[in-house]
C-alpha cells in the first residue's frame, strides 16, 4: 500500500485530517496532494501536536486555506476527550464553530479552543509542569518515586504520573516537544527552566528512550517478586543505573489514603509541611502561576485551561479548580510570601474582590474572565445534563446512601446511583421502587437510570450476600433475590418509559436493570455483561429470562419450523462464559440489548439523550410491554449444551465447578424439568433463576469465589 | 466371491471450505462432476452403471435426501441408474466403494461407482439442528466428544510431542507443493468450470488449494492450541490440524466380467478392508487394528505394502499409525496429506484412493493402503494391488 493508490477517493471526503510524521515538509507534501484531489469545500485538518498552523498555509490554495485548522486529538483518542481546535487567522469561522459542534455532538469530545502557538494547550502547561519537576526535584533530592507519588492520583492526576508518563511518551519524543517552547516562544518568562538536565540529555544519548526502546526512568525486568508481580526497577539519576525500587513514604501521601473526595486530596497534599506536600505546593503554585500567565497567549479563558488539562490527561480536576478548592485569598497570600509574583488575573481578582475562579450562581457555572475583568457564563451545551448541578439546584426528589431520585425537570426523573462501584443494595433498590411507584402515580412521565459516577453499575453487593450465606440465612437470600426481580419486572411494565444509560461497567445486576427498561442510551464506552459465574452464581434477577426472552424473539409465532437452538445457546454460552463487552456496540452484538437502542460517544451528553428519549417515548404514545410467551425447551435441548460444556471441560476452558454451574444456566434456559414445548411465563424462568442461585450460594467453591472476588477483584476458577 | 477392480477414478480439486474457490459450488455438482469424468475416464456407458453408492459425512441440506440419486439425475445419468448414500463419517468415500465392491464381489452386480463428495463450507458439523441423545449425553459424553479434542486425547495420551506433530505437518505441506509443481495431480483431477460472482464467467478450478508454501515450522511451532486453553492440555492448532474443505471424487469398480462386457481395463484391485472400532474418546487407534487385518484378508504382510495413504485428520493420527505399526515414514503420504491438501470429509476416503492408485501406477508399487480414521471411535483400511 502506498500514500498515492488511493488518492482520488479524498474527493469523496467531507473531511480530510492529517496524522502524517511531524515533519513540515512532510505534512507540506501531504497538503500538496491533498490540494490536488479535494474538492472544493473540503474541511482539511491537521493533527499535529505542536508545528504551527500558519505555518503550513504557504503550500495551499484560497479554498484550503478557509477550510483548515488543527484538530489536536490525544493519544489514545478512544479514551481521552480532549480536542483542541485550533484555527489560523484565515479559518472560516463558520468551519471552526461546525468542527467544535461535530466533535463535541458527534465524537463526543471536549472541545478546547487553542491559540496557533507552540504546543497548543495542554502539552504547553505540560511541557512547563514537566520541566519544573526536573529541575527542582535534583535541587530537593528527592527520587523519581517520590515524584511519582505526589504527582499522581494522590492530587487527582493519572497513575502514570511524572515519570511514567515519560516512558510511556518516549524521552525523545519530549525532547521535540519541549524545543517547541524553548526554540519559539522567545517572550516566555519561564525560559530558564525550559533546558534538559544533563542527566536527560544522557538518558536519550543511552537510548533509554521509555517503554519503546525497554527501558527509561523505569525498566521492567522478567524477574517476579514474592507476590508474584514483575520487579520494575528505577533508574538513579546520579549513576544513570537502574536499582530496585524503594517505596516513597511521605505523611501527605500516607494521608490521602483516607481522603474520600477529591477536594481532601488537594487540600491534604497542598498545606502539609513534609517534604511531599511542600513539593506538590511548589509544583501547584508555579505551574498555576505560568498556566494564568498564558492568557490571553494561547487561549482566551481559565476554562479552556482547566478542561485541556483535565480531558487531554484525565486530571479529576483542573489547576484553577484546585486554587479554589485551597482558597483564592490563600493561595495568593502564600505565593506572594514565598516571593512569586501572581499572575494579572489574580491581580485582576482581588481589584474586582472576587473570591474565586468559579462560582454558582442560579445554577449556572461562572468563571472569572480576564479580559473583561468580570464573571461570565460557562458555556453550556444545551445536550449536557450534570446532575451535581441539578441537585445542587433543589432537583432531589429523594435520596438514601444508595441512590438518589433527581427531577430533570419535563416531568422525567432520574434515578442515580451512588454506592461503591454503584453496587446494587437493598437501599439502592428502595430508590428505583419509589421512582416506579410515582411514575405509575402518574407524578412523572418517565424515568431515566443513569448516573455519572465512573461506572454504571458493578452489579449486586457480593459481600452482603456471602454475609448471608454464612450465616445460612436462605430466606433472607432468596427475599432479596425475589425483591430485585420484582424491581426490575416493575420497571419492564410501568406505566411510564423508564430508560436506562449504562456506560463503562455494566455487570451482573448492572445489565439486568438495563435489560428490564423501555429502552436504553447506550454510552460507546460500555463494558457490560452477565459476569455472576465469576463469582459461582447465575444471574438472579430476570438476566437469565431477559435472554431467552430475547432469543425468543427470533422465533416469531407464525413461522415455521424455526430452530431455537443457535439463539438460546448464544444467550447460554455468554452467560456460562461470563463474556464482557468490550464497547457499547459489542453489548448490542453480544444480545444482552437489542440494536434499536442508540449508542452515543459523548457521556456528558448520555443522560440528556435518555432523557431525551422518555420524552420521545410518551409523545408516540407509550405503553408498557406485553408479558411475554416463553417456551421450556427442555432436556433435548440441555443435550445440546451438555455436549458443549464436555468440549469446554475437555479444553480447560471450564472447571468442574464452571460445569456445575453451566448445568444449572442450562437448566433455567430451557425452562427446567417442563416437558419439551411448555408454554411458560416470565415468572415460572425467574422462579427456576432463584432456584439456582440459592443452590449455588450455599456451596463451598461459589462462597470462595466471591470470597476471592472480594479480597482480590478478580475472578477465581475454581 | 468375484474379485473387483477400479477401472477409473477422478476427483475435484479441493477447495478450501468458507473461503476458498468451492464455497458456492454444490456438494452434489460436484459428485455429478466426478460421476461423469469416472465413466467417461472407464470408457463405458452411463446406462451400463448398475447402482451408485455416495458417501458423505453429514448428509443433509445441500447434501441430504439422497445425494447420491440427486447427483446421478444432474450428471445426466439415465433415470434408470439407481444410487445409495451412506454415512460412516470420515471414511465414508472408501466405505462407500467397499459397498460397492461387496456387492460385485457377491454377484448382484458387475459395474458400480463408488466415492463420496462433501461440502463443509454449506454444511457445517453437526448439522443443521444438532440433538444428541441426552442419556448418552449425561452417561458417555464421548460419544458427541468434538474430533480436535479427540485428537488431542491422543497426542496427550500416546505422548507425541507439539514439535513433533508441527514437524509432520511442515512436512505435509512442503511435500503437497513440490507435488503440485510437479503436476502429479493433474490425471487425477476434473476440472470444475466454478461461476465467479455475478458476471457470468467462470473460472476453472483445478489446483488443490490447501497447501501453504509459506509455512515454516517456527510459524508453526507460535500457533495457540486451536482447542485447548493452554498448550498444557492442547497440542493440535490450525497448523497441524487438517483443513475444512470442500470436494468429490468417485471410481468406477467392476467384476470380471463386467470388464469383459466393456472392455474396461483394470487399474487395481481391491484385495483387502477391515473396520474396528474402539472408545469415542481417541480419533485414530482404532486404525491399529484394521490395518493389520485388511492386510492380512489381502493375504500379504505389511512389509509388502510400498505405499501408504493415512488420513491426516490431525498431526497425531498419522504418527500414532506410523508409530505403532512401525511403518516407514518415507512411505507415509508422499505427496502430503490432510493437513495441507485438505480433509473433504466424506469424501477424503475416495479421494485418498483415487491418489494411491494413480500413485502406484506412476511408481510401480505392487500394494497400497488407504487407512482413515473414524469419529466414533472407529478406523478402517483398504488394500489395493495394482493391475499391471
Amino acid at each position: 500500500m502506498r500514500l498515492d493508490d488511493d488518492l482520488s477517493l479524498l474527493k469523496d471526503c467531507d473531511w480530510i485530517i492529517e496524522v502524517v510524521k511531524e515533519d513540515l515538509a512532510v505534512k507540506k507534501k501531504v497538503f500538496e496532494l491533498v490540494k490536488k484531489h479535494r474538492k472544493p469545500g473540503t474541511i482539511t485538518t491537521t493533527n499535529t501536536s505542536g508545528i504551527p498552523i500558519a505555518s503550513m498555509l504557504d503550500v495551499m490554495d484560497d479554498d484550503l486555506k478557509r477550510n483548515f485548522l488543527g484538530t489536536h486529538f490525544f493519544n489514545p483518542p478512544r479514551y481521552l476527550k480532549l480536542l483542541e481546535i485550533i484555527p489560523h487567522p484565515g479559518t472560516d469561522p463558520a468551519v471552526v464553530s461546525f468542527m467544535a459542534d461535530f466533535m463535541e455532538n458527534v465524537l463526543g469530545k471536549g472541545v478546547v479552543h487553542a491559540k496557533d502557538t507552540p504546543n497548543f494547550v495542554a502539552n504547553r502547561i505540560l511541557t512547563f509542569g514537566s520541566q519544573f519537576i526536573m529541575h527542582e526535584m535534583t535541587k530537593d533530592g528527592l527520587s523519581i518515586e517520590e515524584i511519582d507519588a505526589v504527582t499522581g492520583p494522590a492530587v487527582g492526576h493519572a497513575s502514570s504520573a511524572t515519570f511514567r508518563t515519560f516512558d510511556l511518551v518516549g524521552l525523545d519524543t519530549y525532547l521535540h516537544v519541549l524545543g517547541n517552547v524553548a526554540n519559539n516562544c522567545p517572550n516566555d518568562e519561564r525560559l530558564d527552566v525550559m533546558v534538559a538536565p544533563e542527566w536527560f540529555k544522557k538518558m536519550v544519548e543511552k537510548g533509554l528512550h521509555g517503554t519503546k526502546t525497554g527501558a527509561g526512568f523505569y525498566k521492567a525486568t522478567n524477574e517476579r517478586d514474592e507476590k508474584g508481580k514483575r520487579v520494575i526497577l528505577t533508574l538513579d539519576l546520579d549513576t544513570l543505573e537502574y536499582r530496585a525500587p524503594i517505596k516513597p513514604r511521605f505523611e501527605c501521601t500516607g494521608a490521602v489514603r483516607n481522603a474520600e473526595t477529591i477536594e481532601e486530596k488537594i487540600t491534604i497534599m497542598h498545606t502539609g509541611s513534609d517534604k511531599g506536600s511542600v513539593f506538590a505546593w511548589k509544583l501547584f503554585a508555579n505551574t498555576a502561576i505560568y498556566a494564568a500567565n498564558r492568557i490571553p497567549e494561547i487561549a482566551n479563558d481559565i476554562v479552556n485551561i482547566d478542561n485541556a488539562v483535565k480531558w487531554g490527561f484525565a486530571w479529576e480536576i483542573g489547576i484553577f479548580e484546585s486554587w479554589d478548592v485551597l482558597g483564592f485569598d490563600d493561595v495568593c497570600a502564600r505565593m506572594e510570601k514565598e516571593g512569586l509574583k501572581l499572575p494579572p488575573i489574580a491581580v485582576a481578582m482581588k481589584a474586582a474582590g472576587a473570591k474565586s475562579f468559579y462560582k454558582e450562581e442560579k445554577g449556572k457555572r461562572l468563571y472569572f474572565d480576564l479580559a473583561t475583568k468580570a464573571y461570565k457564563p460557562v458555556s453550556q451545551n444545551p445536550n449536557v445534563v450534570t446532575l451535581n448541578s441539578v441537585k445542587a439546584s433543589g432537583g432531589v426528589v429523594k435520596r438514601n446512601d444508595s441512590a438518589t431520585l433527581i427531577d430533570l425537570g419535563d416531568g422525567i426523573l432520574c434515578a442515580e446511583f451512588h454506592t461503591k462501584m454503584n453496587a446494587i443494595d437493598t437501599d439502592l433498590g428502595m430508590i428505583l421502587h419509589e421512582g416506579v411507584t410515582l411514575l405509575n402515580e402518574g407524578k412523572f412521565e418517565g424515568m431515566v437510570v443513569g448516573n455519572q459516577g465512573p461506572h454504571f453499575c458493578a452489579g449486586a453487593n457480593i459481600f452482603v450476600v456471602l454475609g448471608e450465606a454464612m450465616q445460612e440465612n436462605w430466606k433472607a437470600i432468596d427475599e432479596a433475590v425475589n425483591a430485585f426481580q420484582q424491581i426490575n419486572q416493575s420497571m419492564r411494565f410501568c406505566r411510564k418509559p423508564i430508560v436506562a444509560a449504562p456506560h463503562h461497567y455494566t455487570l451482573g445486576g448492572g445489565t439486568e436493570i438495563c435489560q428490564h427498561t423501555a429502552k436504553c442510551v447506550i454510552a460507546g464506552e460500555t463494558y457490560g455483561g452477565l459476569v455472576e459465574v465469576g463469582v459461582g452464581l447465575v444471574p438472579g434477577g430476570g438476566g437469565c429470562k431477559e435472554m431467552l426472552r430475547r432469543a425468543m424473539a427470533f422465533l416469531p409465532d407464525g413461522v415455521q419450523d424455526t430452530d431455537p437452538l443457535p439463539y438460546v445457546r448464544r444467550a447460554f454460552e455468554n452467560i456460562a462464559t461470563a463474556k464482557v463487552s468490550t464497547s457499547g456496540g459489542e453489548y448490542v452484538d453480544l444480545g444482552y440489548l437489542t440494536n434499536d437502542n442508540p449508542i452515543v460517544a459523548s457521556l456528558d451528553q448520555q443522560v440528556k439523550r435518555a432523557k431525551d428519549v422518555c420524552l420521545g417515548l410518551n409523545k408516540a404514545g407509550y405503553v408498557p410491554p406485553r408479558p411475554a410467551s416463553l417456551v421450556a425447551f427442555g432436556e433435548p435441548m440441555r443435550a445440546a449444551f451438555r455436549v458443549a460444556l464436555y468440549g469446554f471441560q475437555l479444553g480447560g476452558y471450564a472447571s468442574e465447578h464452571d460445569v456445575f454451574i453451566s448445568e444449572k444456566i442450562a437448566h433455567i434456559l430451557t425452562g427446567g424439568e417442563r416437558a419439551p414445548g411448555t408454554k411458560i411465563t416470565e415468572q415460572d424462568v425467574l422462579d427456576l433463576e432463584r432456584e439456582a442461585f440459592l443452590s449455588l450460594v450455599g456451596t463451598e467453591k461459589t462462597q470462595q469465589r466471591i470470597q476471592a472476588m472480594l479480597t482480590t477483584g478478580k475472578p477465581l476458577r475454581n | 466371491m468375484n474379485n473387483v477392480y477400479v477401472v477409473s477414478g477422478a476427483r475435484t480439486a479441493i477447495g478450501k471450505a468458507n473461503r476458498g474457490t468451492l464455497v458456492n459450488y454444490r456438494p452434489d455438482d460436484m459428485a455429478a462432476e466426478v460421476m461423469k469424468a469416472a465413466v467417461d475416464r472407464a470408457g463405458i456407458k452411463p446406462e451400463q452403471v448398475q447402482d451408485i453408492v455416495l458417501g458423505c459425512a453429514i448428509p443433509e441440506q445441500s447434501q441430504g435426501m439422497n445425494m447420491a440419486r440427486i447427483a446421478a439425475l444432474r450428471a445426466g445419468m439415465p433415470d434408470t441408474v439407481s444410487a445409495l448414500t451412506i454415512n460412516r463419517f470420515c471414511s465414508s468415500g472408501l466405505e462407500a466403494m467397499v459397498i460397492a465392491a461387496a456387492k460385485i464381489s457377491s454377484g448382484l452386480f458387475d459395474i458400480a461407482i463408488g466415492g463420496g463428495a462433501e461440502s463443509m463450507s454449506m454444511v457445517h458439523g453437526p448439522g443443521a439442528r444438532p440433538a444428541p441423545n441426552p442419556w448418552l449425553t449425561k452417561n458417555l459424553p464421548e460419544t458427541y466428544i468434538a474430533m480436535g479434542n479427540a485428537g488431542d486425547n491422543v497426542a496427550r495420551d500416546f505422548k507425541f510431542s507439539r514439535q513433533e506433530l508441527d514437524e509432520w505437518a511442515l512436512g505435509s505441506n512442503q511435500k503437497a507443493v513440490a507435488a503440485i509443481d510437479l503436476g502429479k495431480f493433474k490425471d487425477q483431477i476434473v476440472p470444475l468450470q466454478v461461476p465467479l460472482n455475478g458476471n457470468g464467467k467462470t473460472i476453472t478450478f483445478d489446483t488443490d488449494e490447501g497447501p501453504r508454501r509459506e509455512t515454516t515450522l517456527e510459524g508453526l511451532l507460535a500457533l495457540k492450541p486451536a482447542f485447548a486453553a493452554s498448550p498444557a492440555n492442547g497440542f493440535h492448532t490450525a497448523g497441524n490440524s487438517s483443513q475444512m474443505s470442500d470436494g468429490a471424487a468417485a471410481c468406477v469398480l467392476m467384476s470380471e466380467k463386467g470388464m469383459k462386457d466393456t472392455g474396461a481395463k483394470p487399474l487395481a484391485k481391491l484385495i483387502g478392508y477391515n473396520v474396528a472400532a474402539g472408545s469415542p474418546k481417541y480419533l485414530g487407534p482404532a486404525q491399529l487394528i484394521a490395518i493389520p487385518k485388511a492386510v492380512e484378508i489381502a493375504g500379504i504382510k505389511l512389509s509388502d505394502v510400498g505405499l501408504f495413504e493415512v488420513n491426516e485428520a490431525f498431526s497425531s493420527v498419522a504418527l500414532l499409525v506410523i508409530r505403532e505399526l512401525k511403518l516407514d515414514p518415507k512411505k507415509v503420504n508422499v505427496n502430503g496429506g490432510a493437513i495441507a491438501l485438505g480433509h473433504p470429509l466424506g469424501c477424503s476416503g475416495a479421494k485418498l484412493s483415487v491418489q494411491i492408485i494413480d500413485e502406484m501406477r506412476k511408481r510401480g508399487e505392487k500394494y497400497g493402503v488407504v487407512t482413515m480414521c473414524i469419529g466414533g471411535g472407529m478406523g478402517a483400511a483398504g488394500v489395493f494391488e495394482l493391475c499391471e
